[in-house]
C-alpha cells in the first residue's frame, strides 16, 4: 500500500486581509493535497462577504487625529447556564447598551438554535444574533441530511470553528446548552474559540456576580424548581450589582423531549411611577405658526389592456 | 470594569510532564483566566491525542484545543493508514510542524507525552517558537514569556529530586508537587473524575503479527 505523506503548507508572510471570506483557518494553515479541496472551497467562496481591512491604516490615522468612533450596541449581560438532574436551564437578562444608553429595556438574548438546544449570547449583539441565526441554519440543513436530532457538540464545533476562524473579532460570548442523545452538555464559547465543558457557566460583564452566587449555592444533581430559582437569584445578582446588565430575568429549560421557554420569567424591575394624567396632548396645546397644504398627485390609472388570447 | 473580559483567554499554567520506567505521568492545573478573572476552575489541560499519546496544553486556550483538534485528526489518519498505534514521536512532531509553521498566529506552548513499543515512555516539549525537544522531564511547556506559570519554582524542586528511572509512585509525587507545594489550598469542591481503563489500540500489539506491512 502506498504510503501517503500529510503535506503541510508553510505560511507566507502576516495574516492576508484581503480574504473577502474573513480569516479562516483552512486558507492559512492548510494549501496543500490534503486540505486542497476545502482550501479550493472557500477560494471560490471568498469574492462574498467578511471582514475587509483596506481602511484599517486610514481608520487608525482618524483615531490619531480625535475622530471618535461609532459606539456599538453591546449587551453588557448577565448570562448563565446550570446541569441539572433532567437536564440543562439557562438564564439571562434582558438589557441591551450602546454605551450608557439601554437600548432596548427587554432584549431577547436565549437564541433558538435546535429544538433541543438553546443558546445564551453575551457582547456584540449583531454578531450573537448572527452567528447563532447561521449556526441554527446549518443544523437545519444538517438534521434533513441525516434524519436525527441534533447534538450539542455539532454546534458547539461549528461555532467554535467560526470564532477561530475570525480570530476574536466576531465579539461573541456564548453559554450553549442542550439535551441530546448523549444526555445533557453546557458549554461556555469565547470570541477567540476556546470552548470549555462545565457544570455550571457564567458570561457577560455581570459574570463576576452571577458566579458569586452559583459558587456558593449550586449543587449537582437540582431539581426543576431548584435549579429554576438558582438561575433568577444568579441573573438577578447580575442585574442589580451590574450597570450593564438589568430589566428581566428569561429562563429556558430544556429536558429530554422537551423545552420550556420562560420569557420574562420574573419582572424585578417594573415601572412603578406612571402619571395620572396621561400623555396626551389634546388640540390647542401646541401654537400653530403656519400652514401649508401639498396635495399628493394621484396615481393615473393604469390602461386598459385586453387580456391575453392564445 | 476592572477586568477586560475579552482579553483572549489564556492559560497562565504550569503542566508537567516526567517518564519513568514504563511509561509517563502527565499533570496539570485547571485554571483558565481572562487577564486576572479565572474563567474556568476545572478546566482540563490534558488532552487526549491517540490511545497511547496525550498533550498538555497551556498558552492561548483556541490556539491549543484547534491544534489539538487537528493533530488527533492527522494522528487517526495516520494510523489507519500505518496499521498499528502512531508513535509519540510522530504526534509530536505533527504538533511541532503546525506551530512552526503557524507560528506568527499561534501563542501556545505544549508536553506530548506516550508510550509506544519502539522507545518506550517519551516526553517530548513544543515550547513557544515551535521547536521540539525530547525530554526525560518537562515542566511548564515553555510558556516563560508571560511569566505566570509556576513552572520556575519547579525546575529547582526537579533538579533535587528527579532521578532516572523511577518508579510510577516516584514519579506521582513529582507531577503532585504541582498541587501540593506551590497551589494555594483551594477548598472549592472540585469535581474528580477518575476515567476507568479503556481498550486501546495498544492491545492489538501483543495479539498480531509485528510488522503490519507486506508488499
Amino acid at each position: 500500500m502506498r504510503q501517503r505523506s500529510i503535506p503541510l503548507a508553510v505560511v507566507s508572510g502576516p495574516i492576508r486581509a484581503t480574504n473577502g471570506g474573513g480569516l479562516k483557518a483552512s486558507d492559512s494553515f492548510f494549501a496543500g493535497e490534503l486540505w486542497g479541496r476545502m482550501a479550493k472551497a472557500s477560494v471560490d467562496a471568498r469574492t462574498k462577504g467578511g471582514f475587509s481591512f483596506d481602511l484599517y491604516q486610514r481608520n487608525e490615522m482618524l483615531l490619531k487625529k480625535g475622530l471618535q468612533l461609532p459606539k456599538f450596541r453591546k449587551t453588557g449581560t448577565t448570562i448563565v447556564g446550570l446541569v441539572f438532574q433532567d437536564g440543562v436551564i439557562l438564564g439571562a437578562d434582558t438589557r441591551a447598551t450602546e454605551g450608557p444608553i439601554v437600548a432596548d429595556k427587554n432584549c431577547e438574548k436565549i437564541h433558538y438554535i435546535a429544538p433541543n438546544i438553546y443558546c445564551c449570547g453575551a457582547g456584540t449583539a449583531a454578531d450573537t444574533e448572527a452567528v447563532t441565526d447561521m449556526i441554527s441554519s446549518q443544523l437545519q440543513l444538517h438534521r434533513y441530511a441525516t434524519g436525527r436530532e441534533s447534538r450539542v457538540v455539532t454546534a458547539l464545533t461549528l461555532l467554535k470553528s467560526h470564532l477561530f476562524g475570525y480570530q476574536g473579532h466576531v465579539s461573541a460570548a456564548l453559554v450553549l446548552g442542550g439535551v441530546d442523545v448523549t444526555g445533557p452538555h453546557l458549554h461556555t464559547v469565547y470570541p477567540h474559540g476556546s470552548a470549555d465543558t462545565l457544570p455550571f457557566a457564567t458570561m457577560g460583564s455581570g459574570s463576576l456576580a452571577a458566579m458569586a452566587v452559583f459558587e456558593s449555592k449550586f449543587r449537582e444533581g437540582l431539581t426543576k424548581d431548584e435549579g429554576i430559582k438558582l438561575v433568577s437569584e444568579a441573573i438577578c445578582s447580575g442585574i442589580f450589582n451590574d450597570l450593564g446588565s438589568g430589566s428581566n430575568v428569561d429562563v429556558c429549560v430544556i429536558t429530554k423531549g422537551q423545552t420550556e421557554y420562560l420569557r420574562n420569567h420574573q419582572l424585578p424591575n417594573p415601572r412603578t411611577y406612571t402619571s395620572t394624567r396621561g400623555y396626551n396632548f389634546t388640540k390647542g396645546h401646541t401654537e400653530v405658526l403656519t400652514t401649508k397644504v401639498t396635495p399628493l398627485k394621484s396615481k393615473k390609472q393604469a390602461a386598459e389592456v385586453d387580456a391575453m388570447e392564445e | 470594569m476592572d477586568f477586560d473580559l475579552n482579553a483572549p483567554h489564556s492559560m497562565g499554567t504550569t503542566i508537567i510532564g516526567v517518564t519513568y520506567d514504563g511509561g509517563v505521568v502527565l499533570g496539570a492545573d485547571s485554571r483558565t483566566s481572562t487577564g486576572m478573572y479565572v474563567a474556568n476552575r476545572a478546566s482540563d489541560k490534558i488532552t487526549q491525542l491517540t490511545d497511547n499519546v496525550y498533550i498538555c496544553r497551556s498558552g492561548s486556550a483556541a490556539d491549543s484545543q484547534v491544534i489539538s483538534d487537528y493533530v488527533r485528526y492527522f494522528l487517526h489518519q495516520h494510523t489507519i493508514q500505518l496499521g498499528q498505534p502512531a508513535t509519540v514521536k510522530v504526534a509530536a512532531n505533527l504538533v511541532r510542524l503546525l506551530s512552526y509553521q503557524n507560528k506568527n498566529m499561534l501563542q501556545m506552548g505544549v508536553i506530548i507525552g506516550g508510550w509506544d513499543k519502539y522507545e518506550g515512555g517519551q516526553i517530548y516539549s513544543v515550547p513557544l517558537g515551535g521547536t521540539i525537544l525530547k525530554q526525560p522531564f518537562a515542566i511548564g511547556g515553555g510558556y516563560a514569556k508571560l511569566d505566570r506559570s509556576g513552572s520556575s519554582y519547579l525546575y529547582g524542586f526537579f533538579d533535587q529530586a528527579w532521578k532516572e528511572g523511577m518508579s510510577k509512585d516516584e514519579a506521582e509525587i513529582n507531577a503532585d508537587g504541582v498541587t501540593k507545594n506551590f497551589y494555594s489550598g483551594d477548598s472549592l469542591p472540585l469535581w474528580h473524575e477518575e476515567l476507568e481503563p479503556q481498550n486501546s489500540l495498544l492491545d492489538i500489539l501483543s495479539s498480531s503479527s509485528p510488522e503490519p506491512m507486506n508488499t
